[in-house]
């Protein structure tokens, strides 16, 4: 098990114009499945998967179920709400590791 | 030359297509809101957001400032993100004493040798809430060289002060707190910036205070929405006649250097160092306001 | 954006609260008292859009018809959503009025089911109906007569095991469901356990959670359907669609089993309804009701004594676990709580 281990449900993000809101949970041996609602999903729905698939990556999570509805936001928002919806669903309210989380923007 | 500060806007971290667009209208420093304006639940989100955003958005040669939550609250945390993601300048809420500034200061240093950044590069602004800072406020702005300013927030001080703002009967309430800062942030030489005017509609009497704390000597004032930051900037711009003294002044100064001359005279009159510093200040606001000054 | 959410405190407030009513009533909808968390979307003090909750439901969802379209019911909802999910629930639901619902739809929730005309059940949850369904595929077995009993079991009684024996007796399996929404006398795991209890000598029953997807009426919301609209109708109706169209095909039931209820009004109403619903698809049998001497045995009617402190006369009306349990001291509190709420 890697750092961010997802306990339960986690939540971030809202649903107002150029925000995205993540809920993430557990999918023990199912890998990552996404479930995703936006106004410009035709054009910018693979790009979005792949932003959060990215990240989920960079923070070691291999197994996760999500439900996103995006309200166009940008891939550095999909990044921000990706990162605290699982380190909320990791239970981890402090003491973060800013070195790491730095790691995963390049 | 000093850095201009006619307005400061407030923007909250919680908010995407605000964090994105606060480049856009013109404030000279920008200042994300970790603090009151947002709740709780959203702390650790907002963190993030601001993070990522600061990592990629260019806010180009606009100052940016981050109003952390106190030390004991998140604070910590807020100043090791963003001392990290490159902040300009960390703004501490509710500055009490002298004591409050070195201790936010000794959190920035860690974080700064943590991520290797330069020692010392992160400024500091110090926001004065209550009477027991207003009463500190000289040891507070000379407490630190990362110190850039000191700021009055008025909400909790007139509370504190068992009253409420006045802003139909001149601030009378606030007199004294803003007299205090001022004095404090010149004698300390840094900014002293003055509190928000929290009606975004009542652009008259924004215009009337903003005048008034331009007469007292502020260098600007914080602002909740753009659409009062032309009217700060406007009040901040410098008339004709006083662009066309100050560059008599610069002429003057430009022919004393040519010819070598140590003393420096206008019209019989001689030009000593507030005088020019007086007229390259309002160069710079000229400039700032988009007015083209001719060059010789 | 320059609005702001704020808690309006409907309860306490005579001021907030005709403002409330004043905006439902402009988006055609009446109050409701089982409400526990009400918010306000404002704009220099003038009153926007209004939210509330009700555990994990979103209900009373107005929005001024001037600011229809301006993202104001984004943060809304985005306020209670995020007040739902912060208090640990695993998923958050919404009814609504079916031209209501895109808009729902837009922010992340998916039909249950509807009643067509009347409402749409929604839920926004990662693990949800669909999940629910799936865990119940699971507990498929096969045989020739399939049925289905959904009980509240507040608490099982003997008129309840007669209930389900019969359906043992005339069908291969049962699948019975306890509703596991915690809103009655008897919290919903003593009602699941004596239940289970009661029926344990019935080799083919099987005992089953409804999940959130059969309600109470406490639960279901009436505040959009009309004045003259039957609400225990409606909720009857989306009741019976959801078992008609997932819960019976999910396990092969082919017949649901009622009690007869030849006194209570609400009860007909809810039989007559789900008859409708399932003709052609689904059998119901009415099985009528168990008496002790001249009265049916129901479990009104026990907690009826059990506020008395009439212990002595349970003893022909429940089967002996759910006996014991009134007399544990668990059972006991519950005897206290019914006597002082029957002052």
């Amino acid at each position: 098990m890697g750092k961010y281990e997802i306990k339960g449900q986690g939540i971030a993000g809202t649903l107002e114009s150029s925000d995205i809101q993540i809920i993430i949970d557990q999918n023990p041996g199912a890998g990552i499945e996404i479930s995703l609602k936006s106004d410009v999903e035709k054009q910018y729905g693979r790009q979005i998967r792949a932003t959060i698939e990215k990240t989920l990556k960079k923070m070691g999570i291999t197994d996760a179920k999500l439900i996103v509805v995006d309200k166009g936001a940008l891939d550095c928002t999909i990044v921000a709400r990706t990162i605290a919806a699982v380190h909320r669903a990791a239970g981890i309210t402090e003491k973060y590791d800013w070195e790491e989380i730095d790691s995963w923007n390049v | 030359m000093e850095r201009l500060r006619r307005t400061m806007m407030f923007v909250p971290a919680s908010n995407p297509g605000m964090l994105r667009d606060a480049i856009l209208y013109g404030a000279d420093s920008i200042m994300f809101d970790l603090e009151d304006s947002i709740s709780l639940r959203e702390k650790d989100t907002s963190r993030f957001l601001l993070y990522q955003a600061l990592k990629t958005f260019d806010y180009s040669s606009t100052e940016t400032v981050v109003r952390i939550n106190s030390l004991d609250a998140g604070g910590v945390e807020d100043i090791h993100a963003m001392v990290r993601a490159g902040i300009d300048c960390i703004r501490l809420p509710k500055t009490t004493c002298a004591q409050d500034v070195l201790d936010a200061e000794s959190v920035i240093l860690e974080a700064e040798k943590k991520c290797g950044r330069e020692v010392g590069s992160t400024k500091m602004l110090a926001a004065i809430e209550d009477p027991m800072g207003v009463l500190n406020a000289l040891s507070i702005a000379q407490s630190s060289k990362r110190l850039i300013g000191i700021a009055l927030g008025s909400e909790d001080y007139v509370t504190a002060m068992k009253t409420r703002r006045y802003s139909d009967r001149n601030s009378e309430e606030i007199f004294f707190a803003r007299s205090m800062i001022v004095h404090a942030a010149r004698a300390a030489g840094i900014a002293a910036l003055d509190t928000v005017f929290s009606d975004v509609n009542d652009m008259e009497t924004l215009r009337k205070e903003t005048e008034f704390i331009k007469q007292l000597g502020f260098d600007g004032k914080s602002v909740i929405n753009p659409r009062q930051i032309p009217v700060v900037n406007k009040v901040y711009t410098p008339t004709e006649k006083e662009i066309s003294n100050a560059l008599d002044v610069i002429h003057a100064i430009e022919e004393a250097n040519r010819r070598g001359s140590g003393v420096i005279a206008l019209n019989g009159k001689m030009i000593d160092k507030p005088i020019v510093e007086r007229a390259e200040r309002i160069l710079a606001l000229a400039k700032a306001a988009g007015i083209k000054i001719p060059e010789n | 954006m320059s609005w702001e959410i704020k808690r309006m405190w409907i309860d306490k407030n005579l001021q907030q609260k005709e403002a409330w009513k004043e905006i439902l009533m402009t988006c055609g909808i009446h109050h409701e008292e089982n409400i526990d968390y009400t918010v306000g979307v404002y704009e220099e003090g003038e009153l926007l859009a209004t939210g509330s909750l009700y555990g994990n439901i979103i209900k009373c969802v107005a929005v001024d018809p001037a600011y229809q379209g301006t993202g104001v019911i984004n943060s809304l909802i985005s306020h209670l959503m995020d007040t739902v999910f912060s208090q640990g629930y695993q998923s958050c639901y919404v009814y609504t009025k079916p031209e209501a619902v895109s808009s729902f739809f837009h922010l992340g929730f998916k039909e249950i089911a509807r009643v067509e005309g009347k409402l749409v059940f929604g839920e926004k949850a990662i693990n949800g109906f669909e999940a629910y369904l799936k865990r119940l595929k699971e507990c498929k077995i096969t045989g020739d007569t399939i049925a289905g009993i959904v009980m509240n079991a507040n608490p099982f009684t003997k008129g309840h095991q007669h209930l389900v024996e019969t359906a043992a007796r005339e069908n291969d399996i049962v699948h019975l469901f306890v509703l596991t929404e915690d809103l009655s006398a008897f919290p919903a795991a003593a009602r699941l356990q004596l239940v289970r209890e009661g029926t344990s000598h019935l080799k083919n029953v099987y005992v089953h959670e409804t999940g959130d997807y059969m309600v109470s009426a406490k639960t279901f919301p009436s505040y959009f359907l009309k004045e003259d609209e039957d609400v225990t109708k409606v909720q009857a109706q989306l009741d019976a669609v959801i078992f008609k169209e997932y819960i019976a095909p999910a396990l092969g039931i082919t017949r649901r089993y009622v009690g007869e209820e030849p006194f209570s009004f609400a009860t007909n109403i809810y039989n007559k309804a789900m008859a409708e619903i399932f003709q052609g698809s689904l059998e119901l049998i009415v099985i009528q009701r168990k008496t002790v001497g001249e009265q049916v045995i129901s479990a009104t009617r026990v907690r009826a004594l059990m506020a008395e402190g009439k212990i002595d006369e349970l003893e022909s009306l429940v089967p002996e676990g759910t006996l014991r349990f009134i007399k544990s001291p668990a059972g006991r509190q519950i005897q206290e709580r019914l006597r002082q709420e029957g002052r």
